[in-house]
């Protein structure tokens, strides 16, 4: 039924983000590409992601232990993961959250389930920069690219949710009252492994792991470490593939460690090595970023919901009358479209918080230059980036929170449940303008529909988030108050 | 004959038994349907306890225990599987169709429940506005008979039906006539079955008549038939909410047995207040649900009071319906989300319950149309 929008334009760069053309003015080849890879993205999507959305979601209705391997391989060839790797790095990333966030938008107005594909990987990659190992996140950054340019697969998740402890994950207030069940003994030459992580996106295609884990149950905070294990890794095994409503594309992977061996090397963070915990930084800066990658994505899902409806809405008549043209199905357009740019100022402005909280404005045009990366890879470069020092000097460095970094987090949250809840609502309004046409799978929204719910659970739920904003933003403020 | 709460009582007795036995057990293979048979055991039994025939008239097999008990069964049957409470449905309303057209040689044909029950299922546009049923289907006559030729989209229970209520236009008069005729019909096709967000074990499929001769016989009512066809499917709006309410029923009590034994700092959820809010905007629907539900069964017997309550009360529950099935599914958090849990698929029910007898939409501009034309009447 869905078919090209009469003008496409009526998405364009210019006429969705307002605040970045004007930024063009003072930073000019920053913003030139950004908007080269929306219009890249733009293209990829229409000719690579939409031909496989609906088929892709319908195969996996019919076989839930499948997976969408054939999504996988147009990302793979696509290059889509090195999009995740700064150039300095020789990935294709420009190092500033501009881009990845409008691609998200842009990319779950098509297809929610594509990010699903890429998002696991995405997370793990930014997890993995989390633990300032420069060592681990240089290798792992190359080989994702090299794995992109013919090499071996190397893709990476994260995983936090254990199966009795969801929401309490989400919130470093939270752990210690967390049940949990995983929990890492050290032995000679490095640590083992034991229980079970749920719900960890793209644990399927991954080949390599990013765990979160204790030595010690009762102190989860001041013992977590964190653990590079691969698939083929002994005692390690993929768990249940989680048959979830929607998002279909991108799996939900249960890892299962049964005295799974991690040799000293892929511990990514020691805590013995630490003068205090890694495991709040971490998780602020995780989820921090990844929230207004989901506010992102759930714009893009409400976005594609609209898309559809304004659609039907040129297509089909009611009473003699094209719905375009009635006041009624005006006014559930209009709606919705305002949603589209309330969720998108929101995540938009908590993009920009989490920049300057970053540093500003990305990466310099001439860290992606060959000289710049021949020196960065050099060997004295490599030897002091790779010391056990650099690495104590910048986890401590982590560990230190500024107002920029307090104001992420709410802005994250905030990005996280306006746009989820909107995306949502736009769905069902969606639905409810086309009536029973709404509910086919063929017409695309019942999709969305299922697809949005997704965002308003996962990157800790809105209830947390909502308790997240009030914790970062008004406890340090109102004496009085509690939230946790 | 009316029947006292006793006797409502046995019926529900009845239908719970179904639900238990016949659904309980297959619910989640159920709703992979058209990825998995479709469970005409299910139907069998519901048609040997005589489910859709409990507000059809003696005549047709029916046992005349009103509207009210019919959806008080169907809100049981929709707590185990709404798909299946769906089917009975569309087969109660098709039959009550019927009937209300006429003639009563067609009556004693079609609508009649049989022993044979599976072979005798309906197909009915559900999902169509029954006041606006368009020109999907045109017909003209050819001698004594008449000629049919169009479309009409997702009708219920088509695939797995006998035979078939088409509404259609009267090309040389322009009035609304209603045909039946059976599936296999010379020109009749049905399109695979269509894959959609609920509901699925209630099968939908599409209907091409290309050339499709139909004898007198075949037409259903007369000069009012339109009108007619309308009340019928105006008195089962509070069948359709029943079904919806099941539905809510059976989220919340998922989500209130999670909450009370899933733990979040240390405390059981469900002394949050936030997850808090979210149940008791479901159990507050359930409770304006069940205080208007009888009332609301009432007036669809007596005719549908001044126009708009019936028409109101689709509207006002089935979308309250969908907005706190969605936080059903919240409070079970990723857990939810899955398939396992069943929580997902009340969400997806639910929502496709909205688009049952035409669009949100056009519903809510409709009631005030009603009210418009009182007025200025």
């Amino acid at each position: 039924m869905r078919t090209e929008l009469d003008d496409p334009a009526l998405f364009s760069f210019d006429d969705s983000f307002a605040s970045l053309v004007f930024l063009e003015r003072t930073e000019p080849r920053l913003i030139a590409r950004v908007r080269e890879a929306f219009e890249e993205n733009r293209r990829f999507c229409q000719e690579h992601v939409r031909p496989l959305a609906l088929s892709t979601d319908l195969a996996l209705q019919r076989d839930p232990s499948a997976l969408a391997n054939e999504m996988l391989d147009v990302a793979i060839k696509h290059r889509r993961f090195s999009r995740f790797v700064p150039r300095m790095l020789g990935g294709l990333g420009d190092g500033t959250a501009i881009a990845p966030m409008i691609m998200a938008e842009e990319t779950a107005a098509v297809d929610p389930g594509f990010i699903g594909v890429l998002s696991g990987h995405g997370l793990g990659m930014v997890a993995l920069g989390y633990t300032m190992n420069l060592r681990l996140l240089d290798w792992f950054a190359k080989q994702t690219v090299q794995g992109e340019l013919g090499g071996p697969r190397f893709l990476i998740d994260c995983a936090i949710t254990e199966p009795t402890a969801g929401t309490d994950m989400e919130e470093v207030e939270l752990i210690t009252q967390a049940k949990l069940i995983c929990e890492a003994k050290r032995v000679e030459g490095g640590a083992r492994l034991t229980g079970r992580k749920c719900f960890i996106s793209g644990g399927h295609f991954a080949s390599h792991h990013l765990i979160i884990m204790p030595f010690d149950r009762r102190d989860p905070v001041g013992t977590a470490g964190v653990f590079m294990v691969p698939s083929d890794a002994p005692g390690f095994s993929l768990g249940k593939l989680e048959n979830k409503m929607g998002q279909k594309a991108g799996p939900a992977s249960e890892l299962v460690f049964d005295d799974c061996f991690v040799p000293q090397e892929y511990i990514v963070v020691d805590p013995r090595d630490h003068a205090s915990s890694i495991l709040e930084p971490l998780l602020l800066g995780v989820l921090g970023a990844t929230r207004v990658y989901v506010g992102a994505w759930a714009t893009g899902i409400g976005r594609g919901a609209f898309e559809i409806a304004l659609e039907f809405a040129k297509t089909h008549k009611w009473r003699g009358k094209t719905l375009i043209n009635q006041q009624f199905a005006q006014k559930a357009l209009v709606d919705m479209f305002v949603n589209v740019h309330k969720a998108r100022s929101t995540y938009l402005e908590a993009m920009f918080a989490l920049m300057n909280a970053s540093g500003g404005g990305g990466a310099p045009e001439f860290t992606g230059s060959a000289w710049f990366r021949a020196l960065y890879d050099s060997y004295p470069v490599r030897k002091a980036r790779h010391s056990a020092g650099v690495h104590r000097a910048l986890v401590k460095r982590t560990g230190k929170h500024s107002d920029a970094q307090r104001r992420v987090q709410f802005y994250s949250s905030l990005a996280k449940v306006v746009g989820s809840d909107l995306g949502m609502e736009n769905c069902h309004r969606a639905i409810e303008l086309m009536g029973a046409a709404g509910v086919r799978h063929g017409a695309g929204v019942e999709k969305l529909f299922r697809d949005a719910k997704l965002c308003q659970i996962f990157e800790g739920t809105n209830q947390l988030n909502r308790l997240h904003m009030l914790q970062h933003h008004f406890v340090p403020r109102i004496a009085a108050m509690e939230v946790f | 004959m009316a029947l006292g709460e006793q006797d409502r009582q046995a019926v529900e007795q009845l239908a719970r038994r179904f639900a238990q036995d016949a659904l309980a057990a297959v619910e989640r293979e159920d709703d992979r349907y058209p990825f998995a048979p479709w469970n005409r055991a299910a139907w069998r039994t519901a048609a040997e306890l005589g489910l859709p025939g409990l507000a059809l008239p003696e005549s047709v097999g029916g046992s005349e225990q009103g509207l009210l008990t019919l959806a008080r069964a169907l809100e049981i049957v929709a707590r185990a599987e709404a798909g299946h409470a769906t089917v009975l449905l569309t087969q109660a309303l098709a039959r009550a169709t019927v009937v209300a057209l006429g003639p009563q040689s067609s009556a004693a044909r079609w609508a009649t429940l049989r022993s044979d029950a599976q072979e005798s299922l309906l197909a009915y546009p559900l999902y169509e506005d029954p006041e606006e049923l368009g020109d999907g289907v045109r017909a003209r006559r050819d001698g004594a008979g008449f000629v049919l030729d169009g479309q009409l989209q997702q009708l219920s229970c088509l695939p797995i039906a006998q035979a078939v209520l088409v509404p259609a236009l009267l090309v040389d008069s322009g009035e609304q006539a209603f045909f039946i005729l059976p599936t296999n019909t010379a020109g009749v096709s049905v399109s695979e079955p269509i894959v959609t967000l609920g509901l699925r074990a209630c099968p939908l499929a599409d209907l091409t008549l290309a050339n499709v001769r139909v004898e007198a016989a075949g037409r259903l009512g007369g000069a009012d038939a339109a009108a007619a066809y309308a009340r019928t499917a105006e008195s089962y709006r509070p069948a359709l909410v029943a079904v919806a309410l099941g539905v809510l029923s059976a989220s919340y009590d998922l989500a209130f047995a999670y909450a009370c034994e899933r733990k979040q700092s240390k405390r059981n959820i469900v002394l949050h207040h936030m997850v808090q809010e979210m149940l008791a905007g479901m159990a507050s629907t359930l409770d304006l649900g069940a205080l208007t539900l009888e009332r609301a069964c009432q007036l669809a017997e007596q005719g549908g009071g001044s126009g708009t309550e019936l028409l109101s009360f689709q509207e006002v529950l089935c979308t309250l319906i969908t907005r706190v099935s969605t936080d059903g599914v919240q409070v079970l958090g990723g857990n939810g989300y899955m398939h396992d849990y069943g929580q997902e698929k009340h969400m997806r029910d639910a929502k496709q319950l909205q688009t049952v007898l035409g669009s949100p939409t056009t519903r809510r501009l409709r009631i005030l149309e009603r009210r418009l034309a009182r007025a200025q009447a």
